[in-house]
């Protein structure tokens, strides 16, 4: 492999990423009050997360520690125990 | 894609509900401390879209509205600030952003029931506390409906047409299966 080809994919693919985290930050009807400048640098912190079918993202009462897109799956939301929200 | 997860705009905040996975899931998640980080006092705006987005979302005026109609509303809020004990004459829908609106808390959306009836003269509602609301007017949420109504009924129209379409299709038509018999 030629030297500095892999740090050149990698940087490809950090782009690649950066783009498409980027394109879901700006579909988000959320963040349409922000600037691009905004958007772009919300975009640079997110990170993605699995979840199993059943498992507890946040319980009431946890300490609210960032906001969740739903990127595939189904994730059903309640309040006071009752099911309010079904989001995908 | 839906978002969920927004008490999180708010400082010193908890969840006030539960999020649980109905199948395999995948979020996307952003931090709070680098939400901060990112849009330091655009983090009101953010705040304030979305305690209007719950206040839509919990009405029972627009359930038939899918995320992106609901938004054109959301987006046609415009955020003023009100002194304590001032009168709000605002002829439209008024959501409390910020301290309370007749005693009633934070979130709490005014005059559905004139939407509803199209009955647009208000009654003036009262500010606890110094503070923000959002205000539609009835005007503008005519407009929003009313385009959101329209694209709705082209929509309904083309899948019609296209339905009809299908079913008159006969593969006996063409020439070129008759010729292959």
């Amino acid at each position: 492999m030629k030297p500095g080809l892999y740090k050149s994919i990698l940087k490809q693919l950090k782009e690649i990423e950066y783009t498409r985290k980027k394109e879901i930050v700006e579909k988000i009807g959320l963040f349409h009050c922000l600037t691009n400048k905004q958007k772009y640098s919300l975009a640079q912190h997110i990170k993605e997360a699995s979840y199993r079918s059943g498992e507890v993202i946040f319980e009431e009462g946890d300490v609210s520690n960032g906001i969740y897109i739903v990127s595939e799956g189904l994730v059903e939301v309640s309040l006071s125990g009752k099911p309010a929200l079904l989001l995908k | 894609m839906e978002v969920f997860g927004e008490s999180a705009l708010k400082s010193n905040s908890r969840r006030q509900g539960r999020a649980v996975c109905k199948e395999e899931t995948k979020c996307l998640v952003i931090g709070k401390k680098d939400i901060e980080r990112s849009l330091g006092s655009s983090m009101r705006n953010l705040l304030y879209y979305n305690i209007q987005k719950w206040a839509i979302l919990r009405s029972d005026c627009f359930q038939d509205y899918n995320t992106t109609e609901l938004n054109k509303i959301i987006m046609g809020f415009e955020c003023i600030e009100v002194a304590d004990k001032e009168k709000i004459m605002h002829r439209g829908l008024v959501i409390s952003l910020e301290g309370g609106v007749n005693n009633q808390p934070e979130g709490t959306i005014f005059h559905l029931d004139n939407w509803r009836q199209r009955q647009f003269n208000v009654e003036g509602l009262v500010k606890n506390g110094h503070g923000y609301v959002g205000v539609l007017s009835f005007e503008k949420l005519s407009e929003i409906v009313g385009v959101i109504e329209n694209r709705k009924k082209l929509m309904r129209a083309s899948q019609k047409c296209i339905a009809e379409r299908d079913d008159s299709f006969n593969i006996n038509d063409f020439e070129v299966v008759k010729k292959l018999g």
